[in-house]
């Protein structure tokens, strides 16, 4: 009987403790996926940002990206990315909600000074500085671009010193030549060139890492595709 | 196999706890955010410090966590534009319903910002009513910060007779006109009888014009009625080149940024000639108004904290005019002057941190006219020294304190045939204001300020104050009131007369709504004057270049009461913009050589002002049309029973202007066209009568309607960063 009965826990144990190790598996594997490394969840982020026109989705992607300030507090580009957020969705804030644009842009300095104060300094560092101005100076751009204009050009004066084929640098000054009225020298005819440089300059840069800045391609297309109608 | 049943076992129960860790003693936190008014806070992050799990609001402000960790945890809550919410928690494996509520950050926009009395133009303050592209932008204005300031409420409309700002019951001596800190003693181009003069000022100088039309800061004195403080740009945006022509003249300026430090330059080329050829004039020249100046400025960004400014001008112009001799009514006399002038003021503002800012000013000015009047000679001089010095500090988030003092030293001659006048004045002052600010929706500005005069040897300390309560999200009221000093006018004092000083006590109350690009303003106020200069023994003459003023002293009174109301709208219809301003004053005086109470003859009771101003996209043009509107003033009637009783007729004009914006190549032009008095109204601003009373003659502005052209090119640098 004995050796039966050990044989059969034998057995038992031994059906038991597989489908106990698949299952305590699988739920360490789930574990495991909802903790995302900091790159999977700005990636994550930053695709929801760039696919959608909806203000309320950018503005959970920029709430994502607070989060990621938070849970990977060490990781430096958590800050760039919510930096960059905020100004990406002050451009989305309907135009009368100058106050609460501000707030964000507010936000997002900060943000971009802790982002400053773990990296070194860098072309994309001015690029990113360049594009907060940018978002300043639209909130109430005919009493700020004077103001923000200037930080706008000396920060991607900066950057094309530092790396001049950065394509950010293009990027922006297309979209700021593109909206500003033609009669200040802007206009879809002088932005154009500048998104023809960018687009170039995208080409060779390399996509694999959202954990270095790799905005822009989608919203390049865009814009070409405006000038040329 | 024991050993192997062993490890299994063990291998079991491991798994088992693990497994129970993991799923049956999980913590579930369900929450709800919501705002201070119960409304849902949508994607706020929910972190939990010691576990790290986070989550996102919904749009129903609701989130849900999960955790395997149990113990203490502390939850964050963060939101944009929201104080942070911390909470310590025990976490342990069960379910919770939490319930969150976020109050809104205290932000500087939010704050309360004092408004009586003052009317902000600036590019820096959210606050600011006008904006300085709005001067020159404004028809009717002339390209004048004067120009446009009088379409402000409070402000008399000048019919173009008189040279300086009137406000609010007080006459032209009653303003004072300051630059970076100090004093800009011509800030006018020299007085001419019967003709008004521009400023000296080029609008685009200015980064902000603060207009105080009454309880104005501590920070000032020497001024009965009003004072307005321009502050001239920071830094340029870039390197340019500017070239411009129109109607009066040729001008080039530019300026060079180096990194930190820039240099500005400029030299004009004034002539007339080309404007008075074409617009018509009531008045003769025999010599057109000619002249140059060139103007120089250095701005220096010291490291991150300070900013340097020093501006230096020097000018010559002059003219012959025709005009009504202001002593014998109906004839007219001759009047040529030769004006040369400088003007050199610096300031230095440090920051030493957030809390505590060092600002230091000092300027110095000399002007000469010689004028031959009828063809007698006549020469004026007069020169100014002031310095400023001042320091700020925050002493806690809700209170500041501003501690200051200024030292000015003027002088002024005259002589005209062999009469000489003279006169030396050195007037010290120091100054304190608090600011406190209990909260957000209400702030305190009490101040003090002493004043002693060397030439009258007399001080004097007077107390101001203002407040504001925010009566909503974006509507306050306001208060201020207070004590204010001025020495009696020039003309006096280089006569040897050393009268004390003029008393003013201002009280007002405002109102205030901006919200969206509108904004709406009520003020009303109550003036008295007291201690105003007269003239006993003499009989009243209407000429305000007579010698005789008998008997001086300090028995004048007066008063003025009124309301003013502001509305300007640029959100309602798009690329359109624009305001109404319009002011009852009534006031009364008995001063200088009145025989009686009345209502000065520069005051007309009612004014109104209506600019409009439509940018017209497809054509880049801004067109601006306005139209101003002033009861008439009285006028002196010698066969009349009651003094200064009868009125001229109402003041009507219609300005209009346009300006067409274009870039070819790097270069931005603006062509502009500017139409003063469109209907060629003839206004009438009173009359002047023969010495017996049987003849009168209208008195009439410099001219009807008038014509300006110009042409203003600017080349900026060519940008660094062109394409790879």
């Amino acid at each position: 009987m004995k050796p039966k009965v050990h044989e059969y826990l034998q057995k038992t144990i031994k059906v038991m403790s597989k489908t106990m190790i698949i299952a305590a598996l699988s739920v360490l594997t789930i574990n495991t996926y909802a903790q995302q490394t900091a790159e999977e969840t700005l990636k994550g982020h930053l695709q929801q940002m760039d696919t959608t026109q909806d203000v309320n989705k950018v503005m959970q992607a920029s709430g994502g990206f607070d989060l990621a300030t938070k849970k990977f507090a060490s990781e430096p580009m958590t800050y760039y990315y919510a930096a960059y957020s905020k100004a990406i969705l002050s451009y989305y804030l309907p135009e009368s909600e100058m106050k609460k644009k501000d707030m964000y842009l507010d936000q997002a300095d900060q943000q971009f000074e802790k982002y400053k104060s773990m990296t070194k300094e860098s072309d994309e560092t001015f690029v990113l500085a360049a594009l907060l101005a940018n978002a300043r100076m639209a909130v109430d751009g005919q009493k700020r671009w004077k103001e923000y204009g200037k930080i706008f050009d000396e920060n991607l004066e900066k950057a094309k010193a530092l790396n001049p084929e950065n394509p950010r640098i293009y990027y922006l000054r297309g979209t700021s030549t593109f909206w500003t009225p033609k009669m200040f020298g802007g206009g879809k005819k002088n932005a154009k060139p500048y998104f023809e440089s960018a687009k170039k300059l995208f080409e060779k840069q390399d996509n694999s890492s959202v954990l270095k800045p790799i905005w822009g391609v989608l919203q390049t297309d865009w814009y070409l595709k405006q000038c040329e109608e | 196999m024991k050993n192997i049943f062993t490890i299994k076992t063990s291998l079991l129960f491991a798994l088992l706890i693990l497994m129970s860790s993991s799923v049956f003693s999980q913590a579930v936190i369900n929450g709800k955010v919501k705002d201070k008014k119960g409304k849902p806070v949508a994607y706020a992050s929910v972190f939990m410090k010691q576990s790290l799990e986070g989550a996102l609001t919904d749009t129903t402000g609701s989130f849900k966590l999960t955790t395997a960790y149990t113990g203490n945890d502390t939850i964050l809550i963060t939101s944009p534009g929201f104080e942070d919410v911390e909470q310590p928690i025990l976490v342990q494996a069960k379910i919770y319903n939490l319930n969150y509520t976020l109050f809104e950050a205290e932000s500087t926009l939010d704050e309360v910002t004092i408004s009586a009395g003052t009317i902000e133009a600036s590019n820096d303050r959210a606050v600011a009513v006008l904006t300085p592209l709005d001067i020159v932008t404004t028809a009717g204005g002339q390209g004048d910060i004067i120009g446009a300031i009088q379409t402000l409420p409070g402000v008399q409309r000048n019919g173009g007779d008189q040279t300086g700002l009137m406000v609010r019951g007080g006459d032209v001596n009653e303003s004072v006109v300051v630059v970076d800190g100090t004093v800009a003693q011509n800030a006018f181009f020299s007085n001419v009888p019967g003709v008004a003069q521009r400023s000296r000022f080029n609008p685009f100088s200015f980064k902000g014009t603060s207009f105080s039309s009454g309880g104005y800061t501590a920070r000032y004195g020497q001024a009965l009625s009003s004072v307005l403080d321009l502050q001239t740009n920071d830094l340029p945006e870039k390197t340019n080149l500017n070239l411009g022509a129109n109607m009066a003249g040729v001008y080039a300026s530019g300026s060079k940024l180096m990194g930190d430090n820039a240099f500005e330059y400029s030299a004009n080329y004034l002539n007339l000639a080309p404007f008075y050829g074409i617009t018509k004039t009531n008045v003769d020249f025999y010599d057109v108004p000619q002249g140059g100046g060139i103007s120089g400025r250095w701005v220096s960004k010291v490291s991150k904290e300070g900013m340097f400014k020093m501006n230096f001008s020097h000018s010559f112009n002059k003219m012959g005019i025709e005009v009504p001799n202001p002593e014998i009514a109906g004839s007219s006399m001759t009047f040529g002057m030769q004006n040369e002038n400088t003007f050199f003021n610096t300031s230095y503002k440090h920051w030493v941190n957030s809390k505590l800012r060092y600002f230091g000013a000092f300027s110095f000015s000399n002007n000469t006219d010689n004028i031959t009047w009828s063809g007698f000679p006549m020469y004026r001089n007069d020169n100014r020294l002031q310095g400023r010095l001042e320091v700020w500090h925050e002493m806690h988030r809700k209170f500041n304190v501003l501690l200051g003092t200024e030292i000015q030293r003027y002088s002024y001659t005259s002589q005209f045939d062999t009469l000489i006048g003279k006169f030396d004045e050195l007037m010290s002052a120091a100054y304190l204001e608090f600011e406190y600010k209990p909260w957000r929706r209400f702030a305190i500005k009490p101040g003090v300020r002493g004043e002693y005069s060397q030439l009258i040897a007399r001080g004097n300390v007077v107390p101001r104050v203002a407040f504001a309560f925010k009566t909503g999200e974006s509507s306050q009221v306001s208060f201020a009131g207070g004590m204010f000093y001025q020495t009696a006018p020039t003309q006096y004092l280089l006569q040897g007369y050393r009268p004390g000083f003029q008393q003013a006590v201002h009280y007002m109350a405002n109102y205030q709504v901006m919200k969206n690009d509108r904004v709406f303003r009520v003020e009303a106020y109550y003036k008295s004057y007291d201690q105003l200069v007269r003239e006993n023994g003499v009989a009243y003459n209407p000429n305000q270049y007579r010698f005789n003023y008998g008997m001086l002293d300090n028995s004048g009174s007066g008063y003025a009461q009124g309301i003013d109301f502001f509305w300007r709208d640029k959100k309602s219809i798009k690329n359109f913009d624009y305001w109404i301003s319009y002011s009852y004053i009534e006031t009364k005086r008995l001063y200088q050589n009145y025989t009686d109470k009345v209502m000065p003859d520069y005051v007309s009771p009612h004014n109104l002002n209506v600019i409009t101003k439509y940018f017209i996209m497809k054509w880049q043009t801004n067109i601006s049309v306005s139209y101003n509107y002033a009861s008439g003033r009285p006028y002196y009637n010698p066969t009349s029973e009651k003094f200064l009783a009868d009125h001229a007729p109402d003041y009507h004009n219609v300005a209009l202007s346009a300006a067409y914006l274009t870039t070819f190549k790097k270069m931005f032009a603006v062509f502009y066209i500017s139409v003063d008095n469109v209907l060629d109204q003839k206004n009438i601003l009173g009359y002047r009568y023969s010495y017996d009373g049987s003849q009168r003659y209208p008195m009439l502005p410099p001219m009807y309607r008038s014509i300006f052209l110009g042409v203003n090119l600017s080349l900026t640098q060519f940008k660094q960063e062109e394409l790879p």
